[in-house]
């Protein structure tokens, strides 16, 4: 079984969750954040999903298990990427994903935690 | 028509993507494939859950003149004792969110459940395009 990438970008951890995630790489993708925040003593983590074409019951409990678990190891993480019809099958399956601070996109996701890209002058 | 045993879990990321391309060759809109295709996830997931195997037809149907998608999904498992309870959102049996029957019915434009206590369920759902 092969594990997400995590990459780390000063004190930021990204993380993209692959299409057809099974329960397996689910467990990799939670303990694999763990273990990179400790690792590296990270501050916040970014999770894309905008590769996910579907979010069932399965996939929202695992992104939403991931971000507790990162916020009780003291971090800050933003979920990025959700398209728009898989926020809307979302609510109609009666999933509530309210709790988790989400952003369109990487870059709106990187100025909720606080940072900002800027060109070197 | 198309029929994908459910033995593990790739099998349900399998039906849901074979429930997709249905919808695709059907002309169904982004918004309507993705409805049928996290249903199909949903109910994949139960049989794989708790009644460990079974199996999920796919097929295109046309009726009162429009065409849709009927999936069923059939499996040999313990069966449903209160069918009006876990047709209740929030109501679950097993280790889940439990938002599986409730929440593909919502999902779905026709939704029908028969169930058998110690010989199986069988669950059909269409969606229209």
């Amino acid at each position: 079984m092969k594990n997400i990438p995590v990459l780390k970008l000063g004190s930021i951890l990204f993380l993209t969750v692959p299409e057809n995630m099974n329960d397996a790489m689910a467990q990799y993708l939670e303990e694999d954040v763990l273990q990179q925040l400790h690792k590296t003593g990270a501050e916040a983590v970014v999770i894309d999903i905008s590769s996910l074409e579907i979010i069932d019951s399965f996939m929202a409990r695992v992104i939403t298990e991931t971000v507790q678990t990162t916020k009780v190891m003291g971090a800050r993480i933003v979920v990025v990427g959700m398209s728009s019809v898989a926020t809307i099958t979302l609510l109609e399956l009666g999933l509530d994903m309210s709790d988790i601070e989400t952003a369109m996109d990487l870059e709106s996701g990187l100025h909720k935690l606080g940072y900002r890209l800027q060109t070197i002058k | 028509m198309i029929r994908i045993k459910i033995i593990d879990e790739d099998d349900i990321i399998y039906a849901r993507s074979e429930a997709r391309q249905f919808a695709e060759a059907e002309g169904f809109s982004l918004m309507e494939k993705t409805r049928l295709a996290t249903a199909v996830s949903e109910l994949a997931r139960n049989i794989y859950r708790y009644a460990t195997s079974g199996q999920v037809e796919i097929e295109a149907i046309n009726g009162e003149g429009k065409c849709g998608i009927v999936c069923r999904f059939i499996d040999q498992g313990p069966g449903i004792e209160n069918i009006e309870q876990v047709m209740e959102d929030g109501f679950s049996s097993g280790n889940s969110l439990g938002f599986g029957l409730p929440g593909a019915k919502r999902l779905s434009d026709h939704f029908s459940i028969k169930s058998v206590v110690g010989q199986g369920t069988h669950i059909e759902i269409i969606k229209w395009k």
